[in-house]
C-alpha cells in the first residue's frame, strides 16, 4: 500500500474512533441527569432499574404527578420563593459592587489606581477564612437576613477584572461627548455605558444567577430557621440528610404508597432535583452563548 | 459652558505638576465616590475577617469581640497541632488535593486535544455543550445524583454490578470508596469547562504553523505534538501554577455533602473539620488557627509555584 493512502486511512480511522469516544463521553456526562429525570417520572412500583429500563412498560405508568405533589408542599414552595429572593438580591448586589469598582478602574486618567488595584488583588490570594467571617456577620447582626447570605461573597476580584477589561474597550469619545453636555461620571455610566455594554451585563447576570441559585453553604450557616431555607437546602435536608418526607409535609400517600417508603422517597428526591435544575436549564442557552465566550475572551487577554 | 469645555480639552494634555493632583481629584470626584462603595465593602467583608485571624492568638471572648479579647500567644496553634484528628484531616487534604491534581489537571488538556481534532462543527459543538453541563449544576444536586446512582439497593451502578453477578457495594459508607468517588465526580464536573481555556488557546495558534508542518511531512499526531501542544504550553503553565494551591484546598462543599460519621476519618479535610469543630462546636479559636494555617500554606504554595515556574521557564503570574 502506498504511504499516502495508508496515512489517509489511518487518519480516517482515528477520526472515527475519536468521534465515537468523545460522543460516548458526552453521553456519559449527561446520562446521570437523564436518569434522575426518569426516576422522577416513575411510578413507585416501577422505580427499580429492572423495571425502568423496560421502557415501553415503564412509559405506561410514568407520570408527571409528582411535580404537582411537590409544588403543593409549603416547604418546597417556600424554598423556591426564598431561592428567587436570595438570588435576585445577590445578583443586584454583585452587579452594583463589581460595576462600581470596575468602571472607575477602567479609566486611564484615574489617580491612585495602582494602590487600589493592589488592595483589591490581595483579596484573591489571602482571606480571613470561615470562622472570622462568620463572627463578623454575627457581630454585624446580619444572621437570619438575606444580607448574610449575599454580601460576604458579593464582590469578586475575578469578575471585576472581567468587567474592567470590557469597559476599557469602549472608545473614550463616547464618554467625552457626554461630558461636554455636562453629564457627571455616574450619569455617563448609567446613560452611556450601561446600554453600550448590555452584552457584558447579560453575561454577568448569568454568572451571578448561576452562582447564587446554586449556593447553599452560606444559607446553612447563617440561617437558623429551616422555614427560610432556599431550595438547595430543602433538597439537602431531604436527599442528603435523609430527612423523612413526613417531617417536611406530614403523613401522606403517593399513588397508594406511604411517603416514607423508599421508592417514594427516591422519586420525591429526584423530582426536587429536577425542579431545582429547571432555572439552570432555562438560562443554559445564554450561559453557553455568553459565559463561554466571556471565559474565552478573559483567557486570551489574561 | 466654555470654561467646562476648556477643562475637558485640558484633559488631553496631562500635566504632571503637583497642583494638578487636586484638580484631577475634583474632576474625578464621581469616580472616587463610586469606588468608595466597593472599597468599604471589601474593607468590611474581606479585610476585617483578615484582622479577625488575630483571635487565633487570643482568648476569644464573645463580649469583647475580636478587637479586645486578650492575647495568649501560640496556645491555640499548639492545641491544633496536638490534635490527632487535625493531622488525619490534613493528610486527607493532601491526598485529595494531590490526586485531584494528578488526575484532574491533565483531563481537560487531553479532551481539548481530542476535541480539537473533530472535523464536524455541529458535532463538535454538541459534544462541548454536553461536556459543559455538570459545571453549571449545584453541588447539592451533584451530591444527590451521586448518592442515588450509588445506592446499594436501587442505584444504577449497583444494578449493573448485580446484573454482572456481583454483590452490591455500599459505596457511601465503605471507606476505601470515598476517595475514588470524590476524584471521579470532580473529573465529571470540571473537565468540560476546564477545556474551554485550552480550546481558546488552540484557536489562537497560527494556521501557517500547521501548513508548514504538513509540508514538512508531519502527520496529525506529530502536528498535535509539535504544534498544538507547544502552542498551549503557556496556558498549561499558568493554569498549573493557579492549580497548585488547590493541593490544600479540597472541594469542601462536596465532602460536606457526601461524608457520613462513619467515613469521617477518610473524608475529613481541614475545611470540614473547621466547620464541624470550629463552627458547629463553637471552638472559634481552634477553627481560626487551623484556617490561618491553611491560608498560609495556600499562599506559600502559590508563591513557590510561581517562583519555580519563573526559574525553569518564562511563565509566571507576576
Amino acid at each position: 500500500m502506498r504511504p499516502e493512502i495508508r496515512s489517509a486511512l489511518l487518519s480516517r480511522g482515528f477520526d472515527l474512533l475519536n468521534a465515537t469516544l468523545l460522543g460516548v463521553f458526552a453521553l456519559l456526562t449527561v446520562y446521570p441527569f437523564v436518569e434522575i429525570l426518569q426516576i422522577s417520572l416513575s411510578h413507585p412500583a416501577q422505580v427499580e432499574p429492572e423495571y425502568r429500563y423496560a421502557l415501553a412498560a415503564w412509559a405506561k405508568t410514568a407520570s408527571f404527578d409528582i411535580y404537582g405533589f411537590i409544588l403543593g408542599w409549603s416547604r418546597t414552595l417556600r424554598g423556591f420563593g426564598y431561592s428567587i429572593y436570595y438570588t435576585a438580591t445577590g445578583i443586584c448586589a454583585a452587579l452594583v459592587l463589581n460595576t462600581l469598582a470596575a468602571y472607575p478602574l477602567s479609566k486611564r486618567r484615574l489617580r491612585f489606581k495602582g494602590p487600589v488595584v493592589v488592595y483589591i488583588a490581595l483579596t484573591m490570594f489571602f482571606s480571613g477564612g470561615l470562622i472570622p467571617t462568620y463572627l463578623l456577620v454575627l457581630n454585624l447582626g446580619l444572621v437570619n437576613t438575606v444580607w448574610a447570605i449575599v454580601l460576604p461573597t458579593a464582590f469578586s476580584a475575578w469578575h471585576m477584572i472581567m468587567m474592567r477589561t470590557f469597559f476599557q474597550q469602549i472608545p473614550n469619545e463616547m464618554e467625552e461627548s457626554a461630558q461636554i453636555d455636562g453629564a457627571n461620571d455616574l450619569v455617563v455610566l448609567v446613560r452611556i455605558y450601561l446600554p453600550l455594554c448590555s452584552a457584558l451585563f447579560a453575561t454577568m447576570t448569568v454568572y451571578f444567577f448561576i452562582m447564587n441559585w446554586n449556593a447553599w453553604f452560606a444559607a446553612l450557616i447563617y440561617l437558623d430557621d429551616a422555614a427560610r431555607y432556599p431550595i438547595q437546602l430543602v433538597l439537602r435536608d431531604f436527599v442528603i440528610q435523609g430527612e423523612a418526607a413526613y417531617e417536611i409535609t406530614g403523613i401522606g400517600f403517593y399513588k397508594g404508597y406511604y411517603l416514607s417508603e423508599p421508592p417514594v422517597q427516591r422519586i420525591l428526591g429526584a423530582s426536587i432535583m429536577v425542579l431545582t435544575l429547571v432555572p439552570i436549564v432555562l438560562v443554559y442557552p445564554f450561559a453557553q452563548k455568553y459565559l463561554i465566550k466571556g471565559t474565552m475572551i478573559g483567557a486570551i487577554r489574561g | 459652558m466654555d470654561a467646562r469645555r476648556a477643562g475637558i480639552v485640558e484633559l488631553g494634555i496631562r500635566t504632571s505638576r503637583g497642583a494638578s493632583l487636586r484638580a484631577d481629584l475634583i474632576r474625578d470626584r464621581w469616580l472616587y465616590l463610586m469606588l468608595l462603595v466597593p472599597l468599604v465593602h471589601i474593607l468590611v467583608f474581606l479585610y476585617i475577617p483578615m484582622y479577625g485571624i488575630t483571635i487565633a492568638f487570643k482568648e476569644f471572648n464573645a463580649f469583647l469581640g475580636y478587637w479586645r479579647s486578650p492575647w495568649v500567644g501560640l496556645k491555640h496553634f499548639i492545641r491544633v497541632f496536638e490534635d490527632d484528628h487535625f493531622w488525619v484531616a490534613f493528610l486527607n487534604t493532601l491526598k485529595f488535593g494531590i490526586s485531584s491534581l494528578v488526575f484532574g489537571f491533565p483531563a481537560p488538556i487531553l479532551f481539548a486535544l481530542l476535541l480539537n481534532e473533530l472535523r464536524h462543527r455541529i458535532y463538535k459543538g454538541t459534544v462541548q455543550t454536553f461536556l459543559y453541563i455538570p459545571n453549571f449544576i449545584s453541588m447539592v444536586v451533584i451530591a444527590g445524583i451521586i448518592i442515588d446512582l450509588l445506592d446499594p439497593n436501587s442505584g444504577l451502578v449497583n444494578g449493573l454490578i448485580v446484573a454482572a453477578g456481583g454483590q452490591p457495594i455500599y459505596f457511601m459508607v465503605e471507606r476505601p470508596w470515598f476517595l475514588p468517588i470524590y476524584i471521579g465526580s470532580e473529573i465529571w464536573q470540571t473537565t468540560g469547562f476546564g477545556m474551554i481555556i485550552y480550546l481558546a488557546a488552540m484557536s489562537g495558534i497560527d494556521p501557517q504553523l500547521y501548513e508548514a508542518a504538513t509540508i514538512d511531512g508531519a502527520n496529525r499526531a506529530r502536528r498535535a505534538w509539535h504544534v498544538t501542544l507547544p502552542g498551549i504550553r503557556p496556558t498549561i503553565a499558568i493554569l498549573l501554577i493557579l492549580r497548585i494551591p488547590g493541593i490544600v484546598h479540597a472541594n469542601f462543599e462536596k465532602i460536606l455533602l457526601l461524608y457520613r460519621p462513619i467515613t469521617y476519618d477518610v473524608a475529613d479535610v481541614i475545611q470540614t473539620y473547621i466547620y464541624r469543630k470550629g463552627l458547629l462546636g463553637a471552638d472559634w479559636t481552634f477553627g481560626t488557627a487551623s484556617g490561618f494555617f491553611l491560608a498560609v500554606l495556600n499562599l506559600i504554595l502559590l508563591l513557590t509555584a510561581n517562583t519555580v515556574s519563573r526559574r525553569v521557564s518564562e511563565y509566571r503570574l507576576w
